[in-house]
């Protein structure tokens, strides 16, 4: 055989075996205790967190962090490879989907011991379920997220509308008189992520968690409402890009195209860079609604991140000290004040220094719409395309499948997931 | 059957200075002409303007009674073998030779016999199910030959080729193409760099130099009286050797001419045919005044050995330099007082061809005899012959 | 019986004195090579052997390999299961996925790939094989896509296939037709990837075939001229046999090339709509990497890497036949 006959094979063997290969180096322990930890936070970002760092190394003297910037996108699976080396920091920022899965492999410490009653129930309670396995506690909460309801306030005060949407009903009210003239009531993301307030606030939901294995729920009655009224509302947003369909839905409302959108928090400063939104005040922040017969339930996915600790740490009390500090009252409202993101303690929000962040203020009293998505190891892959999540959705939207033959569909896909093979 | 006509024929590429010049030359039916000269001198230019494979800057080109300037090449009815070839790679020498006629539509059992004859003619009727690559260089070459043989042209174009031959086989298809020409009857224009095949060859030949045509005649003629110096040094090998004189007038009316300058003159006393033109005796001599600046030619067999040496004004010596045998005769190369080198020629210093049995080696000083009545003249600034 | 043996194998010493010299006067030059040998030996075949080991068993990212941490006694989880993986795909069973579908994509994919590819190379090889002003400009310009990396060139496509904002419905638009819906409806989506992987296989093909035109002696245009071969007749007798032996193997290792493609498709639309743009390769990635099932996704590599080896043969052979063509 040829030379290129083992490029073929090379390429392909590199697609085969994508667990194997990683790197890393792990430090030693003399005079000092040295912890490594990597942190995702993007370069400005970042910023605050090696001053926190900074501080914590000027209070402890016998404790040194290596701390190292890891791309947020690869983290995951560059922890995955070095926790297997033996090679993964002692801790580390990872999204909420991988605390579970990790617990999950063993990778991690069981912290449980180290945290105290009034310090657990300090921490909001949906960032606090993505940081528990089997009643464990394998992480502390550092941030955490979730969707609410943008509008954009000229816009729907002109067009009669007084307040934001409090029920689906309302929402579609608003549509109606707001779809004219080119204009949209709303914009969609178009993706199974962004569907979830409206399968949650029908009273469905992706997994029941309380059997063994997880049940989908994706096609109870619940979701399936959901689902088509969703569908139902897509008649006034602009035409969903399935593949771009986030970026136009943000620009949409941004320029003013649409005037409601749901999103989190972490598009708050940008949203404020569109044009529709010069005067900061226009914009306005509201909880998803809900529809009207199922009440008042938590239906806004959370998301965030915690900090989380190696099982193969050689100083878990140092390490533990560090996440600790980390994630105190005082850390998580420098951060929250410097790169506008929620703090996951309650007594951070009633912080003093908080007082002026009117941003995290108005998201803080949204807070109870907060719901934990489904806490299980394969959580991180709910997602992923290859469930048929986003296939099937794709498939009901486009008039391929009804929305009870959708959801049966991912029900199976789910099914698939979880019993792991 | 067709004579081909060239009148005050330009080949230009863009802005440059034309690459043929003035180009007035006249191939007569069944007629074999050479056109040779060193390369790069425009013959390949011009042959492919008969061919129709390059435009005509100016003037105009006769087939026959036609002028096919603006004719396609396809309707010239004319046929041309390449250099290299040029055979259909992936066709069999049968296809090779039948393509033309396909193409024409002609009749296949007509294409069949054609193709037998011509093969026959050429000697490949073995080969005619190869491929090119399974064949020789000569069996390739008389592929390319049959070729053109099976389309009947009027007119047959030949660029350089035998130079992808070796030597012995060259002399051999030489033969065999004039055996072709003779069996034919048909015009052939035959271009070649080498002036061995340019005289073994041509009926007439064209010797052509820097886009311009300098002599047009037989063979023979283009020998015996080369019209300038560059024809005079290119035709014939060893090429004629070249002398800077001076003319003398003598009192009694004779002439001779003084070689070298200082101790090393020579004089050598003009006789016969020689003696005319330098007295001015032969038509069209020109200025044949005493003490005129000349170069003359001699060619190398018009030397011979002399055991006597000198005195008699017919005699000239000089160190020999190399000796080259070659079996029925020998080539000396000789250091002589006054020669002069023109670019086209193939030797530098003078040659002369002795017999094989004269005892000649490096290193003597020899005299040689010079006929005298057989000199060639040549004015030193316009570089024409005196006749 | 003695010399029977004799006279037919040399006394055994004779050969093993030989073995030695032969060792003796060429040992520098195995010493040199043996660190590729090695090396080749660890980076293709290990990973090679470990993937199709893998393609047996039910790892996945919940279900991993642990080997590499016996200070922290953790066992590993995964399970052999023999053919499961292949008897999955092949039975056609997730229900999330029609393979039998992501097949005839994959064909359609090479098929539209290679047939565009090719016309249009040759095309734009044959316009620049003539002399027409400003040739090196337009061959300068070819390059850009072929040096555009694959992931930049599917980002830039992307933007123009954006439903609302790109340049492709923008102008659409303008014209007053309708937009299309690149990524909601499959012909569209699967014609939007075609589209950006044409566009970055052109170049490949029309320098590759314009190498071959150019190869082409311009004698045998001259010789088909005069034998009174009209322009079209030139090109299918002269032209096309002799583009033949490079156009085969251009055209092969477009078909292998496209083959291996997925950040094109990844990236425009994901495999999407419902995986209705999706190829083997691009599927293959989505299960093996997103998904985290290796053990399946390894299932994958292997049936991928048995087509390879059947498009790596018919290569070979083609390139030995082409050896011989003239
Ligand atoms: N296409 C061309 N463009 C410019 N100059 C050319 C071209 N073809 C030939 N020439 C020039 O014309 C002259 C004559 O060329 P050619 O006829 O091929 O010479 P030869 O006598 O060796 O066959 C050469 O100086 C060559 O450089
Ligand atoms: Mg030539």
């Amino acid at each position: 055989m040829n030379k290129r006959f083992f490029i073929a094979i090379g390429a392909l063997a590199s697609l085969l075996v994508m667990v194997l290969s990683g790197c890393g180096g792990s430090g030693g322990s003399s005079g000092p205790v040295t912890i490594k930890y990597w942190y995702t936070e993007g370069a400005q970002e970042a910023v605050v967190i090696t001053q926190l760092i900074s501080k914590f190394e000027q209070q402890n003297p016998n404790i040194k962090v290596d701390a190292q910037l890891v791309d947020f996108a690869s983290a995951h699976d560059k922890f995955a490879t070095a926790a297997q080396n033996g090679t993964a920091p002692d801790v580390l920022r990872a999204d909420v989907g991988w605390n579970t899965e990790f617990a999950a492999n063993k990778y991690l410490y069981d912290i449980t011991k180290y945290v105290s009653a009034s310090d657990k129930s300090d921490y909001l309670q949906a960032p606090l379920a993505y940081a528990t396995y089997q009643g464990k506690l394998y992480g502390l909460p550092q941030v955490t997220d979730f969707l609410v309801l943008y509008y954009n306030k000229k816009v729907l005060s002109s067009a009669g509308i007084t307040a934001a949407p409090k029920t689906w009903s309302d929402f579609d009210a608003a549509n109606k008189k707001l779809t004219t003239g080119g204009k949209f009531g709303w914009a969609w993301e178009g993706s199974s992520y962004f569907s979830q307030p409206f399968i949650f606030s029908f009273g469905g939901g992706l997994f029941d968690t309380s059997t063994n294995p997880p049940t989908p729920i994706i096609n109870n009655a619940g979701s399936v409402a959901g689902l088509n009224f969703l569908k139902q509302e897509l008649a006034y947003a602009p035409k969903i890009d399935f593949q771009n369909g986030y970026t136009n839905a943000v620009k949409a409302f941004q320029t003013g195209q649409a005037a409601m959108l749901m999103n989190g928090p972490w598009e708050y400063t940008n949203i404020l860079t569109g044009s529709a939104f010069s005067d900061p005040t226009n914009l306005g922040v509201a909880a998803v609604p809900m529809d009207q017969a199922t009440g008042d339930v938590a239906r806004s996915p959370a998301g965030g991140q915690n900090y989380i600790m190696y099982a193969g740490t050689k100083h878990p009390d140092e390490a533990y000290k560090f996440m600790s500090f980390m994630s105190s009252e005082a850390s998580q409202v420098a951060i929250a004040n410097a790169n506008k993101t929620l703090p996951t303690r309650q007594s951070a929000y009633n912080d003093s220094a908080m007082a002026s962040n009117t941003a995290v203020k108005s998201f803080a009293a949204l807070l109870p719409t907060q719901k934990a998505r489904p806490v299980i190891p394969q959580g991180g892959q709910i997602y992923a395309t290859v469930t048929g999540f986003d296939p099937n959705l794709q498939k009901f939207l486009t008039g391929q499948e009804d929305a009870q033959t959708a959801a049966n569909n991912i029900a199976d896909g789910f099914k698939k997931l979880v019993a792991g093979s | 059957m067709a004579d081909v006509r060239f009148q005050h024929v330009y080949k230009r590429y863009g802005e440059n200075a034309p690459v043929i010049t003035d180009l007035n030359l006249e191939i007569e039916d069944h007629e074999f002409l050479v056109l040779v000269g060193p390369s790069g001198c425009g013959k390949s230019t011009a042959l492919r303007m008969i061919a129709g494979l390059e435009d005509i800057s100016e003037g105009e080109l006769f087939i026959g009674e036609r002028i096919v300037n603006d004719v396609a090449p396809k309707d010239r009815d004319i046929a041309m073998v390449f250099q290299n070839y040029a055979l259909y790679p992936h066709m069999t020498v049968f296809d090779n030779m039948a393509f033309a006629l396909k193409l024409r539509h002609t009749p296949a059992e007509e294409v069949g016999q054609r193709v037998e004859r011509a093969a026959q003619m050429l000697g490949i009727t073995p080969y005619l199910k190869r491929k090119p690559r399974e064949l020789s260089g000569g069996q390739r070459q008389r592929v390319a030959l049959g070729r053109a043989l099976v389309r009947d042209p009027q007119v047959f174009l030949l660029d350089e080729p035998l130079s992808n031959l070796d030597a012995k086989l060259r002399v051999q298809t030489r033969a065999e193409i004039s055996r072709l020409h003779q069996a034919t009857g048909t015009t052939f224009v035959y271009v070649t760099h080498d002036q061995v095949e340019a005289m073994t060859m041509g009926d007439r030949i064209a010797v052509l130099n820097a886009g311009l045509i300098q002599q047009l005649g037989t063979p023979q003629d283009l020998y015996d009286n080369p019209s300038n110096l560059f024809v005079a040094g290119f035709i014939g090998s060893p090429s004629m050797d070249f002398f800077e004189v001076k003319l003398h007038r003598k009192g009694d009316g004779h002439a001779e001419i003084i070689i070298g300058q200082g101790d090393e003159q020579q004089r050598l006393t003009l006789t016969g045919h020689a003696a005319d033109v330098a007295t001015g005796q032969a038509p069209g001599a020109g200025d044949t005044s005493d003490g005129r600046p000349l170069i003359v030619g001699i060619r190398p067999e018009d030397f011979t050995l002399n055991g006597a040496s000198g005195g008699d004004g017919q005699t000239i010596s000089g160190v020999v330099d190399v000796v080259e045998h070659l079996g029925n005769e020998q080539l000396v190369y000789v250091r002589l007082p006054g020669a002069y080198v023109p670019e086209a020629a193939e030797t530098k210093g003078s040659t002369a061809r002795l017999g094989p049995s004269e005892k000649v080696s490096p290193g003597d000083r020899i005299s040689l005899h010079v006929d005298t009545s057989r000199l060639h003249f040549f004015d030193p600034s316009t570089t024409k012959s005196l006749v | 019986m003695a010399t029977v043996t004799g006279t037919m194998m040399p006394p055994p010493m004779t050969r093993v004195t030989r073995m030695r010299r032969y060792l003796r006067s060429k040992w520098f030059a195995y010493a040199c090579i043996t660190p590729i040998v090695v090396a080749t030996a660890v980076l293709i075949y290990y990973p090679l052997i470990v993937g199709i080991y893998y393609s047996f068993t039910n790892a996945s990212g919940t279900n991993p390999n642990n080997v590499g941490i016996p200070f922290l006694n953790i066992p590993s989880t995964f399970k052999f299961v023999g053919l499961k993986n292949f008897f999955d795909i092949f039975a056609n069973t997730d229900p999330t996925v029609d393979v039998r579908l992501i097949f005839l994509q994959t064909l359609e994919w090479i098929f539209f790939n290679a047939v565009l590819h090719f016309s249009i190379g040759l095309g734009l090889a044959l316009l620049l094989n003539r002399k027409i002003r400003f040739r090196g400009v337009y061959r300068a310009l070819l390059i850009v896509p072929w040096a555009t990396p694959q992931f930049v060139a599917a980002f830039g496509w992307r933007f123009l296939f954006n439903g609302d904002y790109g340049f492709i419905n923008l102008l659409l638009e303008r014209l007053h037709l309708a937009p299309i819906d690149w990524t909601g409806q499959p012909s569209a989506a699967m014609a939007a990837v075609i589209i950006c992987n044409v566009w970055l296989g052109i170049p490949f093909m029309t320098i590759t075939l314009l190498g071959g035109l150019q190869s082409i002696p311009n004698e045998l245009y001259e010789v088909a001229e005069l034998d009174g071969a009209n322009g079209w007749q030139r090109f299918q007798n002269v032209t096309l046999p002799l583009l033949r032996p490079t156009a085969v193997l251009v055209t092969m290792l477009d078909v292998i090339w496209t083959f291996n493609v997925f950040a094109i498709i990844f990236l425009i639309t994901g495999g999407g709509p419902y995986h209705r743009s999706d190829t083997f390769v691009s599927y293959a990635f989505q299960v093996a990497i997103i998904n985290q099932k290796y053990g399946l996704g390894a299932a994958y590599g292997v049936i991928i890497l048995l087509i390879l080896v059947v498009f790596v043969m018919i290569y070979s052979r083609l390139l030995r036949a082409n050896e011989q063509v003239y």
